[in-house]
């Protein structure tokens, strides 16, 4: 069975946001308690974790929805997704990451 | 003049803020009008949808959806009946986003006149072909649209230029405040609530970093949208001015075809739209046009639905209206029609279906605070600064205007909308010149907040028109509820009624309910600011209205 592709594409780019978002030091700071810094390989990591994850998510909306308009709708999730890690973040900072998983599941699942 | 002896950084920062320094300017001088245009464009993207929930007469309608080849055949009949002899019939067949069947004709000349006869109307119902009265007089969701980028109160063209001058303007803002941010990485996630001045750049970054793409496409090609206006000089060289010969060229359409006066019968229309269906993979047809019915020299074109591409312009197929051969098709636009179209079409948005159209809506709500952020920021900081400084007489007026401004725009124009929306429920429905009288009511209301707000441009003129605001959206989903039978109650309850009517209710309440949380915060004098205030921050300290708004 087939995951549907616009959900998915959706929790991707979320998971993705929210992996750019922990790997940089104000951020992570918020995250683990004040003066925590991520470690080099730490952010090296969540960083390609991210850029596969938003490469993955540009795949499934192209195949959703063909080259020209599955970009546009790449590039608007990519925006929507950061706008809501840069909210969650915010104002509930514990419940950004454990959404990512959330979403991740529902979506291969539904 | 910069010496090459200088440090990199040292020139860097030179760059940056004379970039900075032209990001403030281009943005301040025109943030009111891009405002507006934001609102409105935004709004746009749901026009169809905001028609539909100003025509209440046709939500049911909207609840039945219509085969487009059935319902062409019946208003084919009806036409036979009504105009056997029309120059022309033109149906627009109902759509999801537009349920009504719509067929336009216009009668041939009267003998011993020249003059052809009167361009006329009908709505029908799609399953009997009943004519359909004609529901309450409204410019719905083309309002906004056409505001977006003719203004209004003035002739389109002169609007035109206004636009075109404010996206100007904002393309140098937006380019020029990507050179300026000197944290854009650093700081792509970060918003640190309840700081004042900082609050609100934060919230400024945040819209205007995080939804980029979206700025960028939706401003060039906004210029793109009317280029040949603001840049005449290629057409005027390569046409000497002829217009028309380009859009001859670039919209090539069949000739016109005389009538030979010598009676035949039409083709049925059944097998032509199953074939350019078949054709189309699938898209069905929007709307079908025939020439000279009944005559030998009959024409069916017949064009497809809207949506299914980018471009702005639709695919069509032309066939006899005798025999049902294909004569031709069209839709292979030359290459730079095509790129025009595809820009234009991106702009437009035809084209995205329900969750693309979302997040472009998303994106556009995005623009809208970029603009207000960006707007307020300027009043708290030069504000800040006339208090530590000092300011001349000039400097105190400017930025008393550009308070009365901020807030007569940006709490104004969600009153005014919200009127707007109003009027077309409380207008009596046979007052004369009503869709005019509505759009009458949209701008009373937005001067008379303009003004209010140049009046006392302080906190609590700030909470008062917030508050208003909260009322004139979010009531709306009531003012439905008294004034129609597709309120929430019915679509969300018994789900029964357009969903599209549903869905502008709860977008509506939820504007209202964020104009009501601001509105919220700006309670009571500077409880807030009390406890924000402590040394660490004394340098932006301020007993600013805004201040804890963030």
């Amino acid at each position: 069975m087939t995951p549907a592709l616009l959900p998915l594409g959706a929790a991707l780019a979320y998971n993705g946001m929210a992996a750019l978002c922990l790997a940089t030091e104000r951020q992570y700071g918020q995250w683990r308690g004040r003066g925590a810094s991520p470690t080099p390989a730490l952010r090296r990591g969540l960083r390609l974790a991210a850029a596969l994850a938003l490469s993955l998510a540009a795949v499934a909306c192209i195949a959703d929805a063909g080259a020209a308009v599955g970009i546009i709708l790449w590039l608007g999730e990519l925006s929507a997704a950061a706008l809501l890690v840069a909210g969650l973040w915010t104002y509930a900072t514990r419940a950004a990451l454990p959404l990512g998983a959330v979403a991740l599941a529902a979506a291969l699942l539904c | 003049m910069k010496s090459a002896m200088q440090p990199s950084g040292l020139q860097k920062s030179g760059l940056r803020q004379s970039m900075a320094w032209l990001h403030t300017w281009s943005g301040l001088l025109v943030c009111w009008v891009l405002w507006l245009i934001f609102c409105a464009g935004t709004a746009s993207y749901y026009r169809q949808e905001i028609t539909l929930w100003m025509t209440p007469e046709w939500h049911q309608l909207a609840m039945r959806p219509a085969d487009p080849v059935a319902a062409a055949e019946r208003a084919i009949d009806v036409m036979q009946r009504r105009s056997p002899h029309a120059l022309r019939w033109a149906i627009n067949l109902p759509q999801a986003r537009t349920p009504a069947l719509r067929v336009y004709w216009s009668e041939p000349a009267q003998a011993g006149s020249s003059k052809r006869g009167r361009f006329q109307n009908v709505m029908l119902d799609p399953d009997s072909g009943a004519t359909l009265p004609p529901p309450r007089a409204t410019r719905g969701g083309e309002f906004f649209y056409r505001l977006h980028f003719d203004l209004y109160y003035m002739a389109p063209e002169t609007g035109r230029w206004i636009v075109g001058f404010c996206t100007m303007f904002m393309l140098v803002a937006i380019l020029s405040g990507v050179v300026t941010h000197k944290r854009i990485f650093k700081d792509f996630f970060t918003f640190r609530p309840g700081k004042g001045p900082r609050s609100w750049l934060d919230a400024h970054n945040a819209v205007a970093v995080l939804a980029l793409p979206y700025h960028l496409m939706i401003t060039y090609t906004g210029l793109v949208a009317t280029l040949f206006l603001y840049m005449p000089a290629g057409v005027q060289v390569a046409y000497h001015g002829r217009q028309a010969q380009m859009d001859a060229e670039m919209y090539p359409s069949e000739p016109k075809v005389k009538p030979a006066g010598v009676a035949a019968p039409l083709t049925a229309i059944a097998p032509l739209m199953l074939q350019a269906q078949q054709r189309w993979h699938g898209v069905p047809a929007g709307k079908v046009s025939i020439d000279n019915p009944n005559d030998r020299h009959a024409v069916v074109i017949i064009e497809q639905r809207g949506g299914a591409h980018m471009s702005r312009t639709q695919p069509a197929l032309v066939f006899d209206g005798v025999s049902g051969a294909l004569l031709s098709s069209s839709g292979d636009d030359a290459p730079a029609a095509a790129t025009r179209n595809t820009m234009v079409g991106l702009h437009i948005a035809n084209f995205a279906q329900p969750a693309l159209r979302a997040l472009f809506f998303l994106s556009g709500l995005a623009g809208c605070a970029m603009v207000a952020t960006g707007a307020l920021l300027w009043t708290l900081r030069e504000r800040n600064k006339q208090r530590q400084f000092g300011a001349t007489l000039a400097g105190r007026c400017g930025l008393r205007l550009a308070e009365g401004l901020n807030l007569g725009a940006i709490a104004g124009l969600p009153i005014a909308i919200g009127a707007y929306f109003w009027a077309n429920r409380l207008l009596p429905l046979d007052a004369p010149l009503r869709a005019d009288l509505e759009i009458h009511c949209f701008f009373a209301t937005w001067a008379a907040a303009a003004v209010l707000a140049q009046l006392s441009p302080g906190r609590a003129m700030w909470r008062a028109q917030l508050a208003l605001a909260a009322l004139a959206l979010g009531g709306v989903p009531l003012l439905n509820g008294l004034t129609t039978d597709s309120h929430l109650g019915v679509t969300l309850l018994q789900g029964r009624g357009p969903l599209p009517v549903a869905a502008f209710d709860l977008t509506l309440l939820g504007l209202g309910l964020l104009f009501a949380y601001a509105a919220w915060r700006l309670r009571g004098p500077g409880r807030a600011a009390a406890v924000a205030a402590t040394p660490a921050d004394a340098a932006d300290r301020h007993p600013d209205p805004l201040r804890e708004l963030a």
